[in-house]
C-alpha cells in the first residue's frame, strides 16, 4: 500500500519499456477512486520512465483518512488501453518532514508492446 | 454546454456498440479542471450511455468563476481497447451572488410618542423630593406661625388656639 500526504506533492516513476508504438502517442494517467468520483494526474512519458507528480490534495478534496482507495497507472492512445498498473493507497495528515516531497518511487518494471497487425 | 456548479446533471448518449461485449466495456465522463482530472463512470446500454454529474462543487473545493471552461470527454475502454467518443467543453455559468447589507432607509412617517412612563426608580425619586417639600413647607409654616405667636405677645393681643 502506499501513503500519500495531504499537504505534501508526490512524484511517481514508473520505469517502462515501450515497444512497438510511438511514446507520444499515448496518454498515462495516475488515477485514484475516490467514492464514485476518479481523480487522474497526466503523467510525462518517454522511452523508459513514466513520470507522474500528484500536487497535495487538501486542496481538492474532502479525503476520509481512514480509507483505503485504488489508485492505477493507465496508459492509452491510438485506440490502444493498458492498464500498466495497480495498488491501493491511504490519504495521511501532513507531517514535518523535509524531503518528502523529492522522494520518488520506484514502481516494478513494466512492459508496454502493441500488437502489431 | 453552459453549466452550474450548484446543480446536478443527467447526460445521455446516443450510441450504437457493435463487435463487442457491453459488459467488458466501461467508461467515464472526464472534465479537466486546473491539472486534475475528474472522472464519472458512466452506464452503458445498448443504445444509450448514461451519466449522472454531481454538482461540482460537491467535489471540488474550489470555487468555480463564470465562464470558466472545463474540457469534457468521455472515454470508453474494454480490454486492450480504448475510445473517446465525445469531446466538449462545458461553460460555467455566470454565478450570482447576493448580500444582504444594512441600507440606510429614509422614512417619512411620523412618530407619534402617546405616553412616556418612568421607571419606578424615577417614581420613587420624584415621590422622595415631594415628601422632603411638603416637610419643609411644614417646617417653615411652623416656623412663621410660631413668629407670629411671639409678636401678639408681645404686643399683648390674645392668640387663637
Amino acid at each position: 500500500m502506499i501513503e500519500l500526504y495531504l499537504q505534501s506533492k508526490k512524484t511517481f516513476t514508473f520505469n517502462v519499456t515501450i515497444e512497438g508504438v510511438d511514446p507520444s502517442s499515448l496518454d498515462a494517467y495516475l488515477r485514484i477512486r475516490i467514492d464514485n468520483i476518479e481523480l487522474g494526474f497526466q503523467g510525462e512519458i518517454s522511452q523508459n520512465h513514466i513520470v507522474v507528480t500528484v500536487p497535495a490534495l487538501r486542496k481538492f478534496l474532502k479525503l476520509d483518512l481512514n480509507k483505503t482507495y485504488e489508485i492505477r497507472l493507465e496508459v492509452c492512445g491510438s485506440g490502444f488501453y493498458v492498464l500498466a498498473w495497480k495498488n491501493t493507497v491511504q490519504f495521511k495528515p501532513s507531517i514535518a518532514v523535509k524531503n518528502l516531497t523529492s522522494k520518488s518511487y520506484n514502481i516494478p518494471r513494466i512492459i508496454l508492446k502493441r500488437r502489431l497487425s | 454546454m453552459k453549466i452550474d456548479p450548484s446543480k446536478p446533471y443527467d447526460l445521455s448518449f446516443e450510441s450504437e456498440i457493435t463487435g463487442v461485449d457491453i459488459t467488458n466495456l466501461k467508461g467515464y465522463l472526464r472534465m479537466y479542471i486546473d491539472g486534475i482530472e475528474y472522472g464519472i463512470p458512466v452506464s452503458i446500454e445498448e443504445n444509450m450511455i448514461n451519466v449522472s454529474v454531481p454538482p461540482l462543487n460537491d467535489f471540488i473545493k474550489k470555487p468555480f468563476n463564470s465562464k470558466t471552461e472545463i474540457p469534457v470527454k468521455l472515454e470508453i475502454m474494454g480490454p486492450e481497447f480504448y475510445l473517446c467518443v465525445w469531446e466538449d467543453i462545458f461553460i460555467v455559468k455566470p454565478v450570482i451572488k447576493a448580500r444582504v447589507t444594512p441600507v440606510n432607509v429614509e422614512s417619512n412617517s411620523k412618530i407619534a410618542i402617546t405616553k412616556v412612563k418612568k421607571s419606578s426608580h424615577q417614581n420613587k425619586e420624584v415621590e422622595r423630593n415631594r415628601k422632603e417639600e411638603i416637610e419643609e413647607i411644614k417646617k417653615v409654616d411652623s416656623h412663621i406661625k410660631e413668629l407670629i405667636k411671639e409678636k401678639m405677645k408681645k404686643a399683648g393681643l390674645p392668640t387663637k388656639k
